[in-house]
């Protein structure tokens, strides 16, 4: 063995020691709610957020709303029975008062967890330019930059919060993009939900700097439900991160999240998102149920909503991050990279409605299955009779590696309306013998020429992630495809 | 079960088939009793008028409706002609049986094709419940023929359902050239829904022409399996023009090494007309191949659909398959919908597909424009040009010609016709 | 000079034009005649509008003319629809012609040359007439017979592309043929077949304009007159000898000479 492969196989073997990084767990005494789901328990985590009565009574409807759902099975997904019962719906790390006023006020604990996360919450360690919300189990724990926000006008900060300074937005715009009757894993959270974050963009303003929220689940038995909305008043613009982890643990864990967006004339929200919550074992053993309802109105003229994705955790996931456009001239896109490996599942893609006229969307989904992985896009575009002129392209390509994954590709194209144009084009292929080779051959490992030959599979979407967000993303690839190719 | 599963069992009961045959009947009628017919809630059946459904008369027409023979499109030279009426065979149109053609009475017909069973072939069973007569073209090893099968709706559907019925098998390395029609006795409000079984083993080789042509008040249900053998080869053109409302179901399983199928298939809707088609390809065996190909046209009111699957499993390394699915909005109020679809299992496969769907091409437009054909010309011009690939497959001049001033007629283009 | 001579005379006469894409002005301003039995050679940087004028002269669709005129042969040829541009006799050779799978490129050839004919109140050809013509043509512009079968550009290389509009040009002997850049992208010997093409037609009665970025096409198709177009409107005009000095002093001399 020469001293190169030597190394190389000593990298490969460091590497597949790796495995989930962010899989500790956070000792840390929690105020969790005791499993079960009733009106009482919906009353109680209204109570404990000190809610208004029109909230606490929208989440009662929805609670009974959710009551006569059936949980759906349309998806190309195996799902072990949930037993919603047996979920405790509300933890929070118990802090002396309702939460902390600043960070030197958050449990020291929790700021090392953050920072083990590669996600610092001290402002002077910051990632440079970047506001963050971190959510911990179902609260929000912290918020940085503030006043630089606040100066600008931007408000940013826990959805419980603003539930309580900006009652009228909540009251408006809550529930307006995903009603609380639109699926069974939204109206739950719709029930349910905790804490999020909330922005508002107002007119005419460029948000100084990325937003970023970081998701965390500790706490045993617990599901996460965070609801976040993101409003872009006419002529303002935002780049949102959102970020995500979990423990490693042997049971699954439901995360059944919400993001409403919506965008006024001339508005731009771009959002991404790099999931990487716990996806279980090699054997398929724990991992996130991460079923999430993602969806942006765009309701103003010549407005943009830019969903970016890059998927690389859960043991399910459920998501279908979607525009509708409504304003004439309204721009819609969806860049997403997914990957499966082991026993994970992902059935995700996007729906793009046309209503407004020269409306236009761009789809590009990169899907990569290895192991025992699962991988499904899933993408309707429609265009109604009054989508004059709209537009449609779609790139959705799927990568696989080794005999017993699966790649699927499910499209649904509607058109009504004469002068509308649609385009789809997908491909299926294993990862190529000739590109593997021509790196071997010019003395490239085989793991290192499989992450080289995958990002470039993937470059169309990563170009589209904020800086910071695409080396981490990168990286969390070739930590997810690891032992992918032998 | 359903109101509406519940009616046909008892409708199916009524009919009181006795024999083996009955036993066939009352199997079929008692599975598709416990699945139900689908409703447009069925991912696969969501694009398909199912509403009519509701207040269908399923009794089989009566036999013995004679038609003239002035119904029947001129003869294809070469081809030995069979003729159905209301589903069953009318030996005084049709060719002296030969080359592997029998026509089967209830009585002989086989007990209940097991094979219909399923979420996609409830109408296979359906007709299985039903269906009288039959027809089956076997040939032997080796053996080769050309056959005509033409499937006349003439009774309303108040009176009577027809429950056309095919069953092919050919030996190994047969080869068969079928021409399949369906139409009608003038302008019947017909209720058809009619079932082929197709086998091909080693080697065999089909080449199938369908042709569904019904009137403009018909409602349409077929459904087509077929089980393909080691390099097998089948050939599949269907041209849907015809019924108020259609839905074809195609479901074909490549089980033998080295098989494949190559269908195409054109749709054209005009007025109210759904024409909705599904085709589910299965490869199970390694190094299958498929080729599809979707050209829809939809003008005025009408909804075009077509639903395309591919299903790879685990033991189909070597797979290749391509789907090419197109359609042609021609109306401010037209729709549609294609679904290219593909379902994976093995990393070893070579697999695309396309979709689109739009207008004509304003490139191309103002090409033929600025060599000064008249719009209408140029856009004509571009329809047919349109269907052109699929069309491109039709080796009998004959058959081609007939299917091209039957489209023209229905892209009511009489200039058209001056360029066949 | 322009407007000493006769406007009736003139076969096409461009005034003052102002022309829009996606809302961009790219023609701004731009004269130019062109008389019968003249070769007009438009010379220009990427980007000048020379391609933008030829499309606006035929009428594709997206170009909005905002001010000026133009008439062909003493009409306004901007108030005709494309087609019947085409059947008044001007003919576009397009940078890039456009592939149409499924219609024969024999029927377009038929149906354009019986379009024309009709409007001038001739007999369609029949079809030995018709193939006589187009084979004649067609071994001008070495063209294989396996062509005529073929859709419309379909799987044309650059230079076959090139060619069949030329040979559609032959069959249909427009008044005035505006060659949009047919040169790029051909070799040497496509370049020869071209220009031999080309030069076939001329005569007392027809006119060309020869859009292009190199002066090479004009060694072998000798223009009367060269013009420089540059943002949209013609800053110099000169004989032959204009493109060979452009060739050697670059687009920049001309242009600091017209800022």
């Amino acid at each position: 063995m020469s001293e190169e492969t030597r190394q190389t196989q000593a990298e490969l073997e460091s590497l597949l020691a790796r495995g989930y990084q962010h899989g500790f767990v956070t000792e840390i005494e929690s105020d969790t709610v005791p499993p079960g789901l009733d009106e009482d328990v919906v009353r109680l985590i209204s109570r404990k957020k000190g809610e208004p009565a029109f909230l606490t009574e929208w989440r009662l409807k929805a609670l009974r709303h959710f009551f006569t759902m059936a949980e759906p099975h349309w998806a190309h997904l195996k799902i072990a029975p949930i037993d919603y019962q047996s979920i405790s719906y509300y933890s929070a790390p118990k802090t002396k008062k309702d939460g902390p006023k600043s960070l030197e006020e958050v449990d020291p604990k929790l700021l090392a967890t953050y920072e083990k996360l590669g996600v610092p919450l001290h402002e002077r360690a910051r990632l440079a330019g970047v506001a963050v919300d971190a959510v911990f189990d179902s609260v929000s724990v912290a918020t940085t930059f503030k006043e630089k926000l606040a100066a600008a006008g931007v408000v940013f900060c826990p959805f419980s919060e603003a539930v309580r300074s900006h009652p009228e937005l909540i009251e408006q715009y809550l529930g307006s993009v995903v009603p609380y009757t639109d699926n069974y894993f939204a109206t739950l959270n719709s029930a349910v939900f905790s804490d999020g974050s909330f922005v508002y963009i107002p007119k005419g303003v460029r948000c100084p700097m990325e937003l970023s929220t970081y998701f965390r689940i500790n706490a045993l038995n617990t599901g996460q439900f965070e609801r976040t909305l993101i409003i872009a008043d006419a002529g303002s613009y935002v780049s949102y991160l959102e970020g995500c982890s979990a423990p490693q643990r042997d049971e699954n864990q439901l995360h059944a999240a919400v993001v409403e967006l919506v965008a006024l004339d001339d508005a731009y929200i771009k959002y991404s998102t790099v999931q990487n919550w716990y996806p279980g074992d090699a054997d398929g053993k724990g991992g996130i149920y991460n079923f999430v309802t993602k969806r942006g109105e765009c309701r103003g003229r010549n407005s943009r909503i830019s969903w970016t994705q890059v998927e690389t955790g859960s043991a399910i996931t459920w998501k279908y991050p979607s525009c509708v456009l409504k304003g004439d001239g309204s721009i819609g896109e969806f860049y997403s990279v997914a990957t499966v490996n082991n026993h994970q599942q992902a059935d995700t893609g996007t729906k793009m409605i046309h209503v407004g006229r020269d409306t236009r969307s761009t789809i590009v989904s990169k899907g990569i299955s290895a192991g025992h992985g699962q991988n499904t896009y899933r993408g309707l575009v429609r265009m109604l009779p009054s989508a004059q002129a709209a537009r449609n392209f779609t790139q959705c390509d799927s990568l696989l590696m080794g005999g017993k994954c699966g790649a699927h590709t499910f499209p649904y194209v509607e058109v009504k309306n004469e002068t509308a144009t649609v385009e789809h084009e997908a491909s299926t292929s294993k990862i190529s013998e000739d590109q593997l080779f021509y790196c071997l051959a010019r003395g490239i490992g085989a793991e290192d020429a499989v992450n080289m030959i995958v990002s470039g599979f993937c470059k169309s979407v990563f170009k589209e992630l904020p800086m910071e967000f695409a080396v981490e993303a990168q990286n969390l690839l070739a930590v997810s495809l690891e032992g992918a190719v032998g | 079960m359903s109101a509406l599963a519940h009616r046909i069992v008892e409708e199916s009961t009524a009919a009181g088939f006795a024999g083996p045959a009955g036993a066939r009947r009352r199997a079929a009628a008692a599975a598709l009793g416990s699945v139900g017919l689908p409703t447009s809630r069925d991912e696969n059946w969501k694009y398909a008028s199912l509403r009519p459904l509701e207040r269908q008369n399923f009794t089989p027409a009566p036999r013995g409706v004679t038609i003239t023979a002035a119904v029947l499109p001129a003869p294809i030279t070469g081809f030995a002609r069979y003729v159905f009426v209301d589903g069953h065979f009318a030996p005084a149109l049709s060719a002296a049986p030969g080359a592997g053609f029998a026509a089967l009475a209830a009585a002989e017909t086989p007990p209940a094709a097991a094979a219909a069973v399923g979420g996609d072939a409830r109408f296979a069973l359906l007709n299985a419940a039903f269906a009288q007569d039959g027809a089956q073209l076997k040939l032997g090893r080796g053996e080769n023929a050309r056959a005509e099968v033409v499937f006349v709706a003439a009774s309303e559907a108040a009176v009577g359902a027809s429950y056309p019925r095919l069953e092919i098998e050919l030996a190994e390395g047969a080869q068969l050239e079928l021409i399949e029609r369906h139409l009608g006795a003038g302008e019947v409000a017909a209720f058809v829904n009619s079932a082929l079984t197709v086998q091909l083993d080693r080697g065999a080789q089909l080449r199938h022409t369908r042709l569904q042509d019904l009137p403009a008040r018909a409602l349409s249900f077929d459904t087509l399996s077929a089980e393909l053998h080691d390099g097998s080869a089948y050939r599949l053109l269907g041209v849907a023009t015809g019924a108020q409302s259609a839905r074809s179901t195609l479901l074909a399983r490549l089980a033998g090494e080295g098989a494949g199928i190559d269908m195409a298939l054109a749709a054209l809707g005009e007025a109210a007309q759904v024409q909705d088609a599904y085709a589910r390809i299965e490869h199970v065996a390694r190094n299958t191949r498929t080729e599809q190909l979707f050209r829809g046209i939809a003008a005025d009111r009408a909804r075009v659909a077509f639903n395309g699957k591919v299903v790879v499993d685990a033991g189909a390394a070597g797979t290749d398959s391509r789907q090419s699915l197109r359609g042609l909005l021609a109306g401010s109020q037209a729709e549609i919908d294609v679904r290219p679809q593909l379902e994976i299992y093995t990393d070893d496969v070579r697999c695309s597909h396309g979709a689109t769907a739009g207008k004509l091409d304003d490139a191309m437009l103002f090409y033929l424009l600025s060599r000064g054909l008249e719009p209408a010309t140029a856009q004509r011009l571009l329809k047919w040009a349109f269907l052109a690939d699929a069309f491109a497959r039709i080796e009998i001049p004959d058959l081609r010609r007939q299917i091209e001033a039957r489209l023209a007629g229905a892209l009511h283009d009489g200039a058209l016709k001056e360029l066949l | 000079m322009e407007n000493m001579k006769n406007p009736d005379t003139a076969l096409l006469r461009i005034e003052n034009l102002h022309a829009k894409v996606a809302g961009k002005e790219i023609l701004n301003g731009l004269s130019l005649t062109v008389e019968r039995g003249e070769v007009h050679a438009i010379m220009g940087p990427n980007g000048s509008g020379k391609s933008t004028l030829a499309s606006v002269l035929a009428g594709r669709p997206g170009y909005e003319v905002t001010q000026g005129r133009v008439s062909f042969e003493g009409r306004d040829l901007l108030s005709l629809p494309p087609e019947e541009r085409a059947r008044a006799g001007l003919f576009l050779g397009f940078q890039y012609p456009v592939e149409i799978p499924g219609v024969n490129n024999v029927y377009l050839l038929k149906a354009a040359l019986n379009a024309q004919r009709k409007t001038r109140g001739l007999p369609e050809v029949d079809a030995f007439e018709f193939l006589t013509l187009v084979r004649e043509k067609m071994k001008l512009m070495r063209m294989e017979d396996s062509f005529l079968s073929r859709g419309v550009n379909e799987g044309f290389s650059g230079g076959e592309k090139k060619r069949n509009e030329i040979l559609q040009m032959l069959v249909l002997e427009p008044q005035l043929a505006i060659l949009d850049e047919t040169d790029s992208g051909l070799d040497i010997d496509a370049l020869k077949i071209v220009a031999a093409g080309v030069n076939s037609l001329r005569s007392p009665e027809r006119a060309c304009v020869l859009v292009t970025h190199y002066q090479r096409l004009l060694d072998y198709i000798v223009p009367d007159q060269v013009h420089v177009l540059i943002r949209g409107r013609i800053v110099k005009s000169g004989d032959k000898s204009l493109a060979l000095e452009l060739e050697r002093r670059g687009y920049d001399w001309v242009a600091g000479a017209a800022a």
